[in-house]
C-alpha cells in the first residue's frame, strides 16, 4: 500500500530540558488506522501537530504522500493541509461565528471549490454523519457529539489523504464515543489514513495498529490485525498507564 | 461587614496590580480630561485673582458711581453741577464709609504710538487718593508738572513707553508713568483708553478742546456685603438735564465679572476640549472595562462559587475603577490649577500677572463628579452583565445566530470570514463601531474648530492682545487636537488588539484548516476595515453636525468636500495601520498552543 505519511527521527524540543517528541520514526499507509496511546504529556498531541504542520520539528524529516514537507513555509503548509490533511480535535474547535454547514464547507472554500459545490458537499457529509438537521445551528447550540460529527465532516470535505484526530472522543459520553468510532471506521473504509491520539482503550481497540508513546518516544508499535487478541494488547497498554 | 469591605478592597487592589498597563492607560486618559476640565474652571478664577489683587492694592471701591454725558453727544455747555449733585447724593447715603473722588473725567481724541484713540482722562491730585489710588506699574505718579499716566494695557498694546510723548487733544504730553486701577477698564482695541492727569494738565486740555464728560466716585461701604442692595437703592438719578446725561452705579464684583470676557472665551474653549476628552475617555474606559470584565469571567465564576455575591463582585470592579477616577481627579485639579495661569497670560487683558487660584472644594468636587460619572457610565453596564451572567453564560461566545436567508446563502470566501465574524458578534462590533465613530467625530470636531478659528483670525484686527488670545486658543486647540488624535489612536489600538484577542481561537482554527497567514491577516483586516469605514461614515457627519449645533458665535468651519474626504482617508488609513499590527501578530502566532489551550 502507498505510504501516506512518514516521519524519520522526528524531534520537537521545548524551552528547557523538555523533549516532547524524541527521535520518532513512524510510517502510516493508505487506509491504515493508527492509534497512539500513552500517558498525559508523553507527546501524542505534539506528534500529531508535527505531522499536520501545526508545529515545526526541531529535527528530523516528514514526508507526506512522498513529498518532503518538514521545511515548508507556513503558507505552503496551509495550502498542503487543505488538500491532504484533515484535523479533528478533542475540543472540536468549530469556528464559533460559523454555522455547522459553514464550518464544514470552509476548507473546501479555502481550496477554491465554488460556493455552491462546497455547500452541496458539506450538506452531503452532514447527512452522512446524521447531523444535517443541525446544519444551520451555531456550535454553541449543539451537543458535544453533534459538534464532533460536524468536525469530522469538516475534516473529510476535501477528501484528505490523512485524518489526524487528537483525543476525538475525550469530551464525549460512551454513546457518542461509540458513534464516532463507527464513523471513523467508515472513514478508513473510504481509503483515508487515520492517526488518532487517545487515552481510551476502546478507541485504540478500533485501530489497525497501536503505537505506544512514553517520554516523547515510541516504545511499542503493535499491529492489531495479526491474529493477536485486540483485548490482550489493549490490556497490556492499559498496564503501562497504571 | 468590615471583613467584607476588606475582601472587596483587597481583590480590587490585586486586579489593579494584575493589569498595571491597562490601569495606567485609564489613569492617563482620565487625567488628561480632568486636567482640562479643572483648567476650564480655574482659568476664569485666575483672572479674578489678579483683579482682586489690584483692587486690594489700589484700595478700590465696593461700589463705583459715575454721572456724566454720552461722549458722542456732550452738550456744548454741559452742566457740571448736575453731575456732582448726583454723586453727592450717593456720598451722603447711609452705609457709606469712605469715598474716593468724585474725579472729573475728560474725553479727548489722542494719538498714542501708531493709533488714534478716544481717551477718557481722569483728573487726579498728585497726592494719591485714600480710595481708588491707581497702582503704578511703571515710571511714577502725577507730580506738579505736566504729563500723563497711561493705563497699563493701553501703553503695552500701543507700544508706548515711559518718556515717550503722546498727543492728547492736540497737546503734546510726556508719558510719566503707567498704572492699573479697577475703576479704569483694561484697554481693548477699538474701545476707549484710560489715562490720568493732574488739574494743571486738565486745564490745558480743556482749553485745547477736550470736553468735560462726567465724574467718577469709588465708594467704600461699612458693610461690603450690602453692595448689591446699595446699588439697587441708588440706581435712579434725579431728573436728567439733557437726553445725553446719565448716571451709572455698579458693584465692584459685577464690574470684575464683566472684565473677563476674553478669559470666558478661553474657558469655553477649554470646556469644549475637556468635554471632548471626557467623551474619548468614556470610550476608552468602556472598552477597557468591558475587556477587563470579560477577562474576569473565570474569576467571577470562581468567586461566585465560593459565595461572593453579585453585589460584592460589582463593588470589586467599581472600586478598581473609582479608585483610578479619584486619583485622576486629584491629578487633574492640581495640574489644572498650576497650568491655568500660563493659559491666562493673555497680555493686556489681565490686571497684572495671573495667579493660580487656591484649590477649592467646589473645583475638586466638580472634577471628581465628572470623573466618577464617566467611570460609572462606562463600567455599570459591563459590570452588571458580567455579574448577572452565570459562569456558563460568561464562557459561551456572544455570537448571533444567522437568519434563515443568511444561513441558506452559500459559504463565504476566506477573506469574507472577517466580515462574518464582525456581523455575528454584534455586541463587540457595536462597541468597536461606537468607539471608532466617537474618535473620528471628535477629530472632525477639532478640525472644524481649527478651521473656524482660522476664519476668525482672517477678519480679526491684528492687534497684539487679540492675537495673544487667539494664539492661546490656537495652542489649546492644537494640543487638544493632538491629544484627541492620540487618544483616538490608543482607543483604536485597544479595540483592534481586543478584537484580535477575541478572534484568536477562530483564526487559529481557520489556519489549521488551511488558511495561509496572509489570508488570516487579510480576513481580520477586512472585518476591521468595514467597522472603520462605518465609523468614518458616522463620525465625520456627526462631528460636523455637532460643531454646527454648538458653534453659536463662532465662525463657520470652512471644510470642503475634498477636506472631508482627506480626513476620511487619513482616518481609515490610521485605523488600518493600527489594526495591521494585531493582524500580523494573529497570522504569525503559532497555531498549536492556541488550539491546545482549553
Amino acid at each position: 500500500m502507498r505510504t501516506i505519511i512518514e516521519a524519520v527521527r522526528l524531534c520537537r524540543n521545548f524551552p528547557g530540558p523538555v523533549r516532547a517528541v524524541d527521535e520518532v520514526d513512524l510510517v502510516v499507509a493508505e487506509g491504515e488506522r493508527v492509534a497512539i496511546m500513552g500517558p498525559s504529556g508523553c507527546g501524542k498531541s505534539t506528534l500529531l501537530h508535527l505531522l499536520g504542520g501545526l508545529e515545526r520539528p526541531t529535527a528530523g524529516e516528514i514526508r507526506l504522500c512522498g513529498e518532503r514537507v518538514d521545511g515548508l513555509s507556513e503558507a505552503a503548509w496551509a495550502r498542503l493541509r487543505r488538500r491532504r490533511v484533515g484535523f479533528v480535535f478533542q475540543a472540536f474547535h468549530l469556528v464559533d461565528e460559523l454555522t455547522a454547514i459553514e464550518n464544514v464547507e470552509l476548507p473546501a472554500l479555502l481550496l477554491g471549490v465554488s460556493a455552491t459545490a462546497a455547500r452541496r458537499r458539506a450538506f452531503a457529509l452532514l447527512e452522512r454523519l446524521d447531523v444535517a438537521d443541525r446544519s444551520r445551528h451555531l456550535p454553541a447550540r449543539m451537543s458535544g457529539g453533534e459538534q464532533q460529527r460536524v468536525a469530522l465532516a469538516r475534516a473529510l470535505i476535501n477528501d484528505p489523504a490523512i485524518v489526524l484526530a487528537d483525543e476525538p472522543t475525550g469530551n464525549l459520553d460512551s454513546r457518542n464515543t461509540a458513534e464516532i468510532l463507527r464513523l471513523f471506521a467508515s472513514v478508513s473504509g473510504d481509503g483515508h489514513a487515520l492517526v488518532l491520539a487517545t487515552h481510551d482503550p476502546r478507541v485504540a481497540a478500533a485501530a489497525d495498529r497501536l503505537v505506544g508513546m512514553r517520554d516523547g518516544r515510541i516504545v511499542d508499535d503493535t499491529r492489531l490485525d495479526t491474529g493477536a487478541s485486540r483485548r490482550d494488547v489493549v490490556g497490556q497498554l492499559l498496564g503501562w498507564e497504571a | 461587614m468590615r471583613t467584607q469591605v476588606r475582601v472587596v478592597l483587597r481583590q480590587a487592589w490585586r486586579n489593579l496590580r494584575a493589569r498595571p498597563g491597562q490601569a495606567l492607560l485609564v489613569l492617563v486618559s482620565m487625567s488628561l480630561a480632568t486636567t482640562t476640565l479643572a483648567m476650564a474652571v480655574a482659568v476664569n478664577r485666575t483672572g479674578d485673582g489678579a483683579w482682586d489683587r489690584v483692587w486690594r492694592t489700589s484700595r478700590g471701591g465696593d461700589v463705583i458711581a459715575w454721572a456724566g454725558y454720552d461722549a458722542t453727544a456732550i452738550p456744548a455747555s454741559a452742566p457740571t453741577a448736575w453731575v456732582y449733585q448726583q454723586l453727592a447724593a450717593v456720598r451722603q447715603a447711609p452705609g457709606v464709609q469712605d469715598v474716593g473722588g468724585p474725579f472729573a473725567d475728560l474725553t479727548a481724541t489722542s494719538h498714542l504710538g501708531p493709533a488714534d484713540v478716544v481717551l477718557s482722562v481722569s483728573v487726579r491730585d498728585s497726592t494719591p487718593s485714600a480710595i481708588d489710588r491707581p497702582l503704578v506699574t511703571g515710571g511714577g505718579w502725577l507730580g506738579s508738572g505736566e504729563g500723563v499716566v497711561l493705563e497699563d494695557a493701553l501703553a503695552t498694546i500701543l507700544g508706548v513707553r515711559i518718556g515717550d510723548t503722546v498727543t492728547v487733544a492736540g497737546q503734546s504730553l510726556p508719558v510719566i508713568g503707567t498704572a492699573l486701577a479697577t475703576s479704569a477698564p483694561r484697554y481693548r482695541p477699538g474701545h476707549v483708553g484710560y489715562a490720568w492727569v493732574n488739574q494743571e494738565t486738565a486745564d490745558r486740555l480743556l482749553a485745547a478742546g477736550a470736553m468735560f464728560q462726567g465724574a467718577t466716585m469709588a465708594i467704600r461701604l461699612a458693610d461690603p456685603s450690602t453692595a448689591d442692595s446699595f446699588v439697587r437703592a441708588h440706581q435712579v438719578a434725579a431728573a436728567d438735564p439733557s437726553p445725553a446725561a446719565g448716571f451709572e452705579i455698579d458693584t465692584a464684583a459685577h464690574i470684575r465679572d464683566s472684565q473677563h470676557e476674553d478669559l470666558a472665551t478661553l474657558e469655553l474653549a477649554l470646556l469644549v476640549v475637556g468635554t471632548a476628552l471626557a467623551l474619548v475617555m468614556v470610550a476608552i474606559t468602556a472598552v477597557l472595562v468591558t475587556a477587563r470584565v470579560a477577562a474576569h469571567g473565570r474569576q467571577i465564576g470562581a468567586l461566585k462559587a465560593i459565595g461572593v455575591s453579585p453585589g460584592q463582585l460589582a463593588a470589586i470592579v467599581l472600586t478598581e475603577n473609582f479608585a483610578i477616577a479619584l486619583a485622576a481627579s486629584l491629578i487633574g485639579v492640581v495640574a489644572g490649577d498650576q497650568l491655568s495661569p500660563l493659559l491666562a497670560r493673555t497680555e493686556g487683558f489681565l490686571y497684572g500677572a495671573p495667579q493660580a487660584p487656591p484649590v477649592s472644594a467646589t473645583t475638586l468636587l466638580l472634577v471628581a463628579a465628572v470623573a466618577v460619572g464617566v467611570v460609572a457610565l462606562a463600567t455599570i453596564r459591563p459590570v452588571l452583565l458580567g455579574v448577572r451572567a452565570t459562569t456558563l453564560q460568561a464562557l459561551r461566545p456572544a455570537v448571533r445566530a444567522p437568519r434563515s436567508a443568511e444561513a441558506a446563502r452559500p459559504g463565504a470566501r476566506p477573506w469574507q470570514f472577517g466580515l462574518r465574524a464582525v456581523w455575528r458578534r454584534p455586541t463587540r462590533s457595536l462597541a468597536t463601531l461606537i468607539g471608532g465613530a466617537l474618535a473620528v467625530g471628535l477629530v472632525t470636531l477639532a478640525v472644524a474648530l481649527r478651521s473656524s478659528q482660522a476664519a476668525t483670525l482672517a477678519h480679526t484686527p491684528h492687534d497684539a492682545a487679540t492675537r495673544n488670545l487667539l494664539d492661546e486658543i490656537h495652542t489649546i486647540l492644537v494640543v487638544a487636537g493632538v491629544t484627541i488624535v492620540g487618544l483616538a489612536l490608543v482607543n483604536a489600538t485597544i479595540v483592534a488588539v481586543l478584537a484580535a484577542r477575541d478572534g484568536a481561537r477562530s483564526f487559529a482554527i481557520i489556519r489549521a484548516l488551511g488558511a495561509t497567514p496572509a489570508q488570516t491577516a487579510m480576513s481580520f483586516l477586512v472585518g476591521q476595515l468595514i467597522v472603520g469605514l462605518l465609523a468614518v461614515a458616522i463620525g465625520i457627519p456627526t462631528g460636523v453636525a455637532v460643531f454646527d449645533a454648538l458653534r453659536s458665535g463662532l465662525d463657520a468651519a470652512d471644510l470642503s468636500a475634498p477636506d472631508l474626504l482627506t480626513l476620511a482617508g487619513l482616518a481609515i488609513a490610521a485605523y488600518i495601520t493600527v489594526a495591521t499590527v494585531p493582524a500580523v501578530a494573529l497570522a504569525r502566532r503559532p497555531v498549536a498552543p492556541q488550539l491546545s489551550y482549553e
